[in-house]
């Protein structure tokens, strides 16, 4: 089977690091692992387990990977309802109907990784 | 400092967590392990350090709700939803241990939140975030793009806040189904 994929710049920098750092130098055996690699985690994530990174004394950091998520059978969170009033309604919708506002630097910065 | 966040479990340590408000501390120690297990009105996920897994510094609780259509004033309903409800995420509490406050904690478990967020959104689909904050929270949450949605005075003690996913999702660079995950 022959593969073809579109990278963005940054993807493709990132791919020419890795194919560097591990020293592969085919496409198809870096990809061949990346494939074990994902399978893996996402044979793991549907049996319910985290995929963590483990330092000396224990796990430090999980991994949340949205499509991961779609196989882990622990997202189905509980329900609550939620009392509006007609207030918080309208100015609820307002935002729910415009477009979105730009992200601010903070919520930039949470989600762009540190 | 590294740190781990993950599901409350029935083993972790929150007996010492101390966020300095009373209502925060108590809803940990007493309710969420049974609320999580025993009445799923709330999945509570918590922050610990490496050196100590167990023992709970930091902590979040989210539901799934969503709001009916008809309750919207009539003039918006149309163009809020073709659907009967609109989906959220209520995030209901969100509190740090004073010891580990100032030390970016509550950025971490809010970035968890909102990579779970993104991940439902992909999955069922959801519109945004709700949060009910104490007005000392409030311009914290709006620095995250929260839009605050409680304008006038009310009997409860808490503010509702308001974050579009769309909004998280453009900070993300992408749609959810795009984006990649990371290491918390």
């Amino acid at each position: 089977m022959r593969f073809q994929a579109e990278l963005s710049p940054r993807d493709a920098a990132v791919l020419q690091s890795l194919m560097g750092e591990l020293e592969v130098e085919g496409n198809a055996v870096l990809m061949s692992n990346l494939l074990a690699l994902a399978s893996w985690a996402v044979s793991e994530r549907r049996r319910g387990r985290r995929i963590a990174a483990f330092g000396d004394q224990g796990p430090v950091r999980e991994l949340v990977m949205p499509l991961l998520e779609r196989v882990a059978p622990g997202l189905d969170l509980p329900r609550v309802e939620i009392e509006w009033t007609r207030e918080e309604l309208e100015n609820l919708a307002s935002l729910m109907v415009g477009e979105p506002a730009e992200p601010t630097e903070k919520l930039g910065r949470l989600l762009d990784g540190r | 400092m590294p740190l781990l966040i993950r599901r409350l479990e029935r083993a972790d340590i929150v007996s010492s967590f101390d966020c300095g408000d009373q209502e925060l501390n108590h809803y940990l120690q007493r309710f969420a392990w049974q609320n999580q297990q025993r009445h799923s009105v709330g999945t509570t996920y918590v922050a610990a350090v490496a050196e100590a897994p167990k023992v709970v510094i930091g902590f979040y609780t989210l539901a799934a709700s969503g709001i009916p259509v008809a309750s919207f004033p009539e003039d918006w309903r149309r163009r809020v939803s073709p659907y009967r409800e609109a989906p959220v995420l209520l995030l209901a509490r969100l509190a740090v241990d004073r010891r580990f406050q100032g030390r970016g904690v509550g950025a971490e478990l809010l970035t968890h939140a909102l990579e779970l967020a993104l991940a439902v959104r992909g999955t069922i689909g959801c519109r945004g975030v709700v949060v009910e904050a104490y007005p000392a929270a409030v311009s914290w949450y709006e620095a995250a793009g929260f839009v605050t949605v409680t304008t006038s005075p009310t009997e409860t003690r808490t503010r509702k806040l308001f974050l579009d996913l769309r909004q998280v999702e453009k900070a993300k660079g992408g749609a959810a189904s795009e984006a990649p995950g990371r290491f918390l």
